[in-house]
């Protein structure tokens, strides 16, 4: 905000506001009507009359005066505007209250760190307002708005706690509380929004505290520091600042159309808004005058009975389909009544063909259960799981769905198992074409790769890889910088763990049979002695955990080995991005290895995998400049040389590998020559010699 | 007188003699029995050598008994007496049988009674909903979902470059021939909450070819477009609406026309871009600004109605424009 002046200056063009507006705050002190003053005006140090020596003062009074009647009769907008506007005369206000000095006198005087009037003077940059919020609103399109995701952004992590839906304000207080100690910024972030709602400076609040109560609050913000603020949090503060929170949401919502517009279809965004603006105008209509203003009191438990009065517009989020709910629960059904063979009434055909006909379906929220009539699943048990879908869908309840399923048959079970899984595949494995800048940058880095000349056409098995469908693994190597920051795969070429059968040419899964974990807590009565536990009970309990992890291991077995029994798929990733159970890969325009697709690393000319460019160059192209040396994923630093062109000095940047690079090349105390460079090295100096030698 | 008997006589006598010969035995004296008994015995022996075997001792005398006939009970069942019979539960009572029996009884039966279409492994459908299914596969499978189709020739999206100073000068009302937005009245430079209510409706955003077409021929395209902001705000709700639907992209290709450029000397920092979410497809390939309304303030510039975005910030210097991008 400009000049909230500028704003408010056509509004108001009656000659008695005439000067509130359009003069500077000097020149409306010494034009001031003194007459115009009443003691019962803003009055800190209780004047009964004033005359010249006390014009500032008296202004100020007047000034308060006419803008608190000004914003009982205005509407909307002006409210706001008019909030800022008087809050621009709060800080004289306060340094008048504190020095208990009403005389012009007083303030004009400078003591070497400026006159209080310079230092105090109305001015809209001195105003805090919800234009000074500390600019997050970028991080609310990535809030956990349709689903359960945490974010590791404490900044997301906090605005998601404010959404309304089920448990949120649990354990607010500690993570506000822990981030605001570990991160400034989110310090900074609570801290605004605490004075943007107790001042009541969004531009939709409708009741804002009184001029007494802001000057007071005004002059607590303005000295309140980082520890007292976090020690507060740490007292009964939690509804207050969860409401705080939300406040600012609702205002950052607003500012993004898009965001604005499904959350408003989708949640009871409406209804959200008003609680939330009720409440907050309710609490800043109870703030009073008082020694400890900034207890607050009453204030909780007044927001704590508001909030349990919003349950009925609570949104309940499904982060997963119905489908995948369902296979997890018939997993977890097996695990529970040890299962050895999870399939023994379905076949691989019986998959494909579900798998066949799911993808000529339009993907919806719904999986059409009824299929299950062909594969016979009585219509009963179909009706069931309907209704179990439908109140999944609706109300995100999954209650009576461990039950329908333990009560089928096995044919039954791992029919509708099979149908879910397919649904699942549907959903988690789909390929999508890439645009024409991305197909050509990936054509290119391909040929490059494979060392096809331009004249010669792209084989079919470049850019080709497998997938596992059984144990869901990409095969292909795909680069990626590992925990240590190491790059992974830059130059691996072909597949992972594949078997090949040279007889008939087909691939299979080459997975290795990962044994279960084997961290255990096995009973020991000697170290149990003091658990009030029978032992045969601990015992039996005890086998019953061993006969489960022997269904489990067995079960493994079995997946192995149907992951051995399953021809690989094939795919080629040329022009298209596959979406494989979590993951987006490509290949990589710049290298043309196999890529996560993570939307981090972008050039101009659009993403790439984030390992293959160094210094701005792509590692193929990273050599040692005198001896043409390529090591693999040595970290290369450039180094800054001059380089003479026609007489002209450019500085260039070249590499040298780690036996080229001589100590008097690392320790020269200026930039070397190029041609310096190449004559040390061919005439292997052992220091750095001038160049007329 | 008896030596002088016939030949008839004397066979005659050989004959009595052989016939009475133990008797004679008998009556012959010891010496001469003793030898006959060592004949015996050496005739014996021979025979047993011959034979090999010594002959089974005698069985002992089996004792008399009565001979019992033995015939199977038989009963009259009826209702009255066996009114099990009219039971099925008692028939199959599970708690008085092996379980393995059952399982294997019940087993057997179902498999009798099984189709011909089940019994097989390989017939999984019922031959009356063979149509039904059949219908169903003959429809195409659906681009996203069919991994394995490969053609070199896909229709694939033509994304333009937007640079930062090109989208500045999109970002102001329209002059002359240049069309407003296509949103009129809802144009989103209407809605600016820092235009004070002076909000004005914004120039069609052009493409760059497009707008190279228009400047050479003073020509516009048949179909006004939106406005720049109206445009970063639709394509920002297509991805929020596809997140909301936790179904991902239904399209196939990208939905965006056009692409900003990221962490590049005097472009735009991503953190203020949308961008597809690591493990969804969400339609975008590269980043666009998002659109925040907070983030523009109008100004003018000679004589014409800008807005200006400036809470965007430009990249920092310090970094190269191919490292990693900040927040990231």
């Amino acid at each position: 905000m400009d000049n909230v002046r500028d704003v408010l200056k056509p509004l108001y063009p009656s000659p008695v506001d005439e000067c509130l507006f359009h003069a500077k705050f000097v020149d409306r002190v010494y034009s001031f009507d003194l007459s115009l003053w009443r003691p019962s005006f803003w009055n800190p140090c209780n004047l009964s009359v004033v005359d010249d020596t006390t014009r500032i003062y008296a202004t100020l009074g007047w000034t308060s005066h006419r803008i608190e009647k000004l914003i009982t009769n205005a509407e909307g907008d002006m409210r706001y505007y008019l909030t800022i506007y008087l809050d621009t005369h709060i800080p004289l206000m306060n340094y008048f209250e504190q020095s208990g000095k009403a005389t012009d006198e007083h303030v004009l005087t400078d003591c070497g760190e400026g006159a209080p009037v310079d230092t105090y003077k109305p001015s809209t940059s001195k105003v805090y307002h919800q234009g000074n919020l500390p600019d997050v609103l970028h991080h609310i399109s990535d809030c956990s708005f349709f689903g359960d995701m945490r974010s590791s952004n404490p900044i997301i992590h906090v605005l998601s706690k404010s959404l309304p839906h089920r448990c949120k304000v649990r354990n607010i207080l500690q993570i506000v509380s822990s981030y605001s100690r570990k991160h400034d910024s989110v310090y900074e972030f609570v801290f605004g929004c605490l004075k943007c709602s107790l001042l009541g400076l969004y531009e939709t609040c409708r009741v804002r505290p009184t001029l007494a109560v802001r000057t007071h609050l005004i002059r607590i913000f303005d000295s309140v520091t980082k520890p007292q603020i976090l020690q507060w949090m740490t007292r009964d503060h939690q509804q207050l600042l969860f409401y705080v929170i939300k406040e600012f949401l609702i205002f950052g919502v607003q500012q993004i159309p898009s965001v604005y517009a499904e959350v408003r279809q989708r949640y009871q965004w409406g209804q959200f808004e008003q609680s939330v603006a009720c409440a907050m105008d309710t609490v800043r209509g109870k703030i009073v005058v008082d020694r400890d203003l900034f207890d607050f009191k009453g204030i909780e438990s007044l927001l704590t009975a508001i909030n349990k009065q919003q349950v009925h517009h609570l949104y309940r989020t499904t982060r997963h389909m119905f489908c995948s709910i369902v296979a997890l629960e018939c997993d977890k059904l097996d695990d529970a009544n040890c299962v050895d063979d999870p399939r023994t009434e379905t076949t691989h055909r019986i998959r494909e063909l579900m798998h066949q006909l799911s993808i000529r379906t339009p993907t919806s929220v719904e999986t059409p259960y009824d299929w299950l009539q062909y594969f016979n699943v009585s219509r009963e048990t179909i009706r069931k799981l309907t209704l179990a879908q439908e109140t999944y869908v609706h109300e995100g309840s999954k209650t009576t769905l461990k039950g329908l399923l333990a009560g089928l048959s096995r044919h039954e079970f791992e029919h509708v198992r099979e149908l879910s899984e397919v649904f699942d595949r549907k959903l988690e494995v789909r390929i999508f074409k890439l645009p024409v800048h991305v197909y050509k940058r990936q054509c290119m880095a391909l040929r490059r790769k494979h060392h096809v000349p331009g004249d010669q056409p792209i084989e079919s098995y470049m850019g080709q890889t497998y997938l596992c469908l059984q144990c869901k693994q990409f095969k292909g190597f795909v680069n990626r910088i590992d925990d240590k920051g190491k790059l992974r795969n830059l130059y691996a070429y072909g597949n992972a763990k594949i078997l090949f059968d040279d007889e008939t040419n087909k691939r299979y899964c080459g997975r290795r049979s990962v044994k279960i974990d084997k961290k255990r807590h096995h009973y020991h009565p000697e170290y149990s002695a003091f658990m009030n536990v029978d032992e045969s009970v601990a015992i039996a309990h005890n086998d019953e955990r061993n006969r489960k992890r022997h269904a489990k291991e067995r079960r493994k077995d079995k997946k192995n080995k149907a992951c051995t029994d399953t021809e690989l798929t094939t795919v080629n990733l040329l022009g298209s991005v596959l979406e494989f159970y979590g993951q987006l890969y490509t290949i990589c325009p710049s290298c043309g290895n196999f890529m996560n697709m993570t939307s981090k690393y972008f050039t101009k000319d659009g993403f790439y995998c984030g390992c293959c460019i160094h210094h701005g160059r792509l590692y193929t192209t990273i050599s040692c400049e005198w001896c043409k040396a390529m090591r693999g994923n040595e970290q290369w630093d450039p180094i800054q040389v001059l380089d003479e062109d026609d007489s002209v000095e450019e500085t260039k940047s070249i590499y040298l590998c780690q036996a080229c690079y001589k100590p008097w090349i690392r320790n020269a105390d200026a930039r070397l020559k190029l041609s310096t460079i190449r004559r040390g090295l061919t005439e292997r100096w052992k220091k750095l010699q001038h160049a007329g030698f | 007188m008896q030596r002088s008997t016939s030949i008839m006589d004397a066979f005659d006598r050989g004959f009595q003699e052989k016939v009475t010969k133990k008797a004679t035995v008998d009556e012959s004296d010891p010496d001469s029995a003793e030898e006959d008994k060592k004949k015996d015995e050496e005739r014996r022996v021979k025979r047993r050598k011959r034979v090999g075997g010594r002959k089974e001792p005698p069985q002992p005398p089996v004792p008399f008994q009565f001979k019992v006939r033995h015939v199977v009970p038989t009963e009259r069942v009826t209702d009255t007496n066996f009114p099990e019979i009219n039971s099925v539960e008692a028939e199959f009572d599970m708690s008085s049988r092996s379980q393995d029996l059952v399982v294997a009884e019940t087993n057997f039966f179902n498999n009798k009674n099984k189709g011909s279409w089940q019994q097989h492994p390989d017939h999984i459908l019922r031959p009356w909903e063979y149509l039904k299914v059949r219908n169903m596969l003959q429809c195409p499978p659906s681009e996203q979902s069919n991994i394995h189709a490969k053609e070199i020739d896909q229709i694939r999206a033509v994304v333009a470059v937007m640079t930062r100073a090109y989208e500045e000068e999109m970002l102001r009302e329209p002059i002359g021939s240049e069309r407003p937005c296509l949103n009129d009245d809802k144009c989103e430079g209407r809605q600016m909450s820092t235009a004070h209510s002076q909000g004005f409706v914004l120039r069609e955003c052009l493409l760059p070819a497009e707008l190279k077409k228009y400047e050479a021929t003073g020509k516009h395209k048949p179909d006004r477009n939106f406005c720049l902001m109206c445009k970063r705000n639709d394509i920002m709700r297509g991805l929020i609406d596809t997140r909301a639907k936790n179904l991902a992209v239904r399209v196939v290709s990208a939905f965006q026309d056009y692409r900003n450029l990221v962490d590049v000397p005097g472009e735009y920092c991503l953190q203020n871009c949308i961008v597809t979410c690591p493990e969804h497809y969400e339609g975008l390939t590269d980043p666009i600004v998002m659109h925040i309304r907070s983030h523009y303030r109008p100004i003018v510039k000679n004589g014409t109605r800008y807005y200006e975005q400036w809470r965007m910030a430009y990249p920092s210097p310090t970094q190269h424009f191919l490292s990693r991008a900040p927040g990231n």
